[in-house]
């Protein structure tokens, strides 16, 4: 959580839009990263943050401190998105291009070596095979590094629930990857 | 493969990052974009209780007010259905009492004129004379003479002479 975020939603809510601006600047990677994984195309995870944090902004006056950081509200808008999406585009979304989704993220993204890209592009594509919830807590708590208690917050879930769905998915996608060895 | 190069081959995605351009515009754009007034409502229990009251208010002020039109429809159309009825009744009526008035009058005309013949026949057989009510319109007449104003005559004409 960022340390006067709670200060910058009030500024933004008076009005202050540079205030939404930090704010969007603290939050973009993290939200980019949640949607691109969760999309695998890079296209439609820019139109998708993109829409995720207009809706933040047109409805910031919703937002209320309860318990849960302003981050993830965000993550909330950024997730019930791309579920939108989902929803629209499955039939649109071949076989092939979800096999391939991984590696398309892998190869325009990250400068690694060939053998570490391509094993990261298999994680990626395995991912897409766990269940939404399992997928959501894997994104947030090892690549947005979110602390258990915020993912717990963002899917409204106890904390003792995210650990285990955590262990589940990590458990699944190791099967998954043997499978495939 | 164990769980914890699973957990490093994950967090491996750390190093996506948005395109510098994209967030620089769409920031841009999000920012000049107007936002919504009021904000719509959060999902609070507190608001939800006020939005079904509102609802509830408002289907039951719909509700009566569709119900009074309907109603004042029913009546109009009742009325008409109704009204040609009791016009036609009322006309009836009237036509009734004015046939009655012209009977009853009818009636006078021909009793007062039985008894003006009758007082008429028994007048004449009482004087033995001409009715002097029928003659009088013309005794008046200074082109007709009558005995008396021969007589009259007679006696001018003596006087003359």
């Amino acid at each position: 959580m960022l340390e006067d975020e709670l200060d910058l939603v009030k500024k933004t809510k008076d009005g202050e839009v540079e205030a939404f601006g930090l704010l969007y600047d603290h939050y973009l990677p993290k939200i980019y990263k949640f949607v691109l994984v969760k999309v695998g195309r890079r296209e439609e995870a820019e139109d998708l943050t993109h829409q995720a944090f207009l809706k933040a902004w047109q409805n910031i006056s919703k937002y209320e401190y309860k318990g849960y950081s302003f981050g993830s509200w965000l993550y909330r808008i950024a997730r019930n998105t791309v579920y939108d999406y989902y929803r629209q585009a499955k039939s649109e979304l071949g076989i092939e291009d979800a096999d391939n989704l991984g590696l398309l993220i892998v190869e325009s993204d990250i400068e690694h070596e060939t053998e570490k890209r391509i094993a990261l592009g298999r994680i990626v594509k395995h991912l897409k095979k766990l269940k939404g919830v399992e997928e959501d807590v894997l994104i947030m708590r090892f690549v947005n590094d979110m602390p258990i208690k915020e993912v717990a917050a963002t899917l409204g879930k106890s904390e003792g629930a995210i650990k285990l769905i955590q262990n589940r998915a990590i458990k699944s996608l190791k099967g998954l990857i043997s499978q495939e060895a | 493969m164990n769980e914890d190069r699973i957990i490093k081959l994950i967090s491996g995605l750390k190093t996506l990052s948005p395109n510098a351009e994209f967030a620089a515009k769409s920031r841009n754009i999000i920012l000049s974009s107007p936002r919504k007034a009021g904000g719509g409502f959060a999902l609070t229990p507190k608001t939800v209780l006020t939005r079904i009251f509102d609802m509830s208010l408002s289907l039951a002020l719909m509700s009566a007010l569709v119900i009074a039109v309907l109603s004042g429809v029913g009546l109009i159309f009742g009325r008409s259905a109704s009204q040609p009825q009791a016009l036609n009744n009322s006309i009836t009526n009237e036509a009734n009492a004015a046939i009655k008035d012209i009977n009853v009058h009818l009636n006078n005309v021909q009793y007062f004129s039985q008894e003006a013949t009758k007082t008429n026949a028994v007048l004449k057989a009482a004087a033995g004379t001409p009715s002097t009510y029928s003659g009088q319109a013309t005794s008046t007449s200074p082109t007709q003479s009558s005995s008396t104003n021969q007589n009259i005559d007679n006696l001018i004409n003596q006087a003359a002479q």
